[in-house]
């Protein structure tokens, strides 16, 4: 009677290296067949694209983030820059919710100090409130509109980065629209060729306000200022307003 | 175009087999084990030793890394993203 037992080989030979990685373990194989499944494994796992990962949804959409529109933007403007790791985790933890980003980057925060400095932890900043999105459009948008060379942008991206705490104003609730005013007329004074206002959420009526008087008061064109403004709302559910200031002497 | 990629759910059997495949196994404090250099293998990001339940091997790779979204991150920047 003929053996009709299939041929551990010819089995391996058809198997995916999903099915193969099951049918080493049920079969109990052993010997010249698991050395031959091992290699078959090997061969398979160097042909196709295959990871594992305890985080498989975070790597999905990392790797999602980086064929993004807005990430190819940057990435073609900054080229092969430091912070484009953060910056796809900036993206990620801008759209978390405000729990699950308090515990992502207190999870990461001791890591990214240590390898990237302040300027990753700012990165971060800017990703858990959305502002990141903000900077990313500035820089693909200074490079359409100045013609910028991809040293200028990076070097505007690192200003950004290394002066963030110079460049811009969070305005609070308890701002008057004269602290606007007077903050903003200061940053113009100091010859900041760029800055940002943000506001969230009520706090976004003082800081209009403000904007608005200081336009109509002829502030911005007598200081040699245009401005732009953006609105939206991010993942913690806050509404977000921003104003980018730049010098006439950066169009 | 892109390379196609997929992340494999894999029970901890199959996760030590492919170690095992790639030159890797879990010593017996649970931690990441490089067989030809033998010694416990150091992630190339965070440069510390690999906890097997915190292991990741991605797409396009043999290495092992320790977990986070940084050195996911850091790797897809590194081994799947274009050079442009």
């Amino acid at each position: 009677m003929a053996d009709l037992t299939p041929d551990p080989i010819e089995t391996i030979i058809k198997l995916g290296l999903r099915e193969l990685l099951s049918y080493i373990n049920l079969k109990k194989l052993s010997g010249e067949v698991l050395e031959y499944a091992k290699k078959r494994l090997r061969e398979l796992w160097y042909k196709k694209q295959y990871g594992f990962t305890p985080s498989k949804d975070e790597a999905t959409i990392l790797r999602q983030i980086s064929q993004t529109d807005l990430y190819l933007r940057l990435k073609f403007c900054l080229g092969q820059h430091w912070s484009l790791p953060l910056i796809k985790v900036g993206i990620y933890v801008s759209n978390l919710n405000k729990e699950g980003q308090d515990k992502l980057v207190q999870h990461i925060k001791d890591y990214i100090f240590q390898k990237y400095g302040i300027r990753g932890i700012r990165i971060m900043e800017l990703g858990s409130t959305g502002i990141i999105e903000s900077i990313i459009e500035l820089i693909s948008d200074l490079k359409i509109r100045k013609n910028y060379t991809r040293e200028d942008l990076v070097r505007e991206f690192e200003n950004i980065l290394f002066e963030w705490k110079e460049i811009t104003l969070f305005v609070k609730n308890e701002h008057t629209i004269d602290d606007v005013i007077i903050t903003i007329k200061r940053k113009m004074e100091m010859k900041k060729h760029l800055f940002f206002v943000f506001a969230f959420g009520n706090a976004s009526k003082i800081a209009m306000s403000g904007i608005a008087k200081a336009n109509t008061e002829g502030l911005f064109s007598q200081e040699g200022y245009l401005f732009s403004n953006k609105y939206w709302i991010n993942k913690r559910g806050s509404e977000i307003y921003s104003w980018t200031f730049e010098s006439v002497e950066l169009f | 175009m892109e390379a196609e990629i997929e992340f494999l759910d894999l029970s901890p059997e199959e996760k030590i087999l492919l170690l095992n495949v790639l030159g890797f196994s879990v010593d017996k404090e649970e931690y990441i084990y490089d067989v030809l250099l033998k010694e416990r293998h150091i992630c190339p990001y965070t440069k510390k030793e690999i906890l097997f339940q915190n292991a990741s091997i991605l797409p396009g790779s043999t290495l092992v890394i320790n977990t986070s979204a940084l050195t996911i991150s850091e790797y897809i920047t590194d081994k799947l993203e274009k050079k442009y």
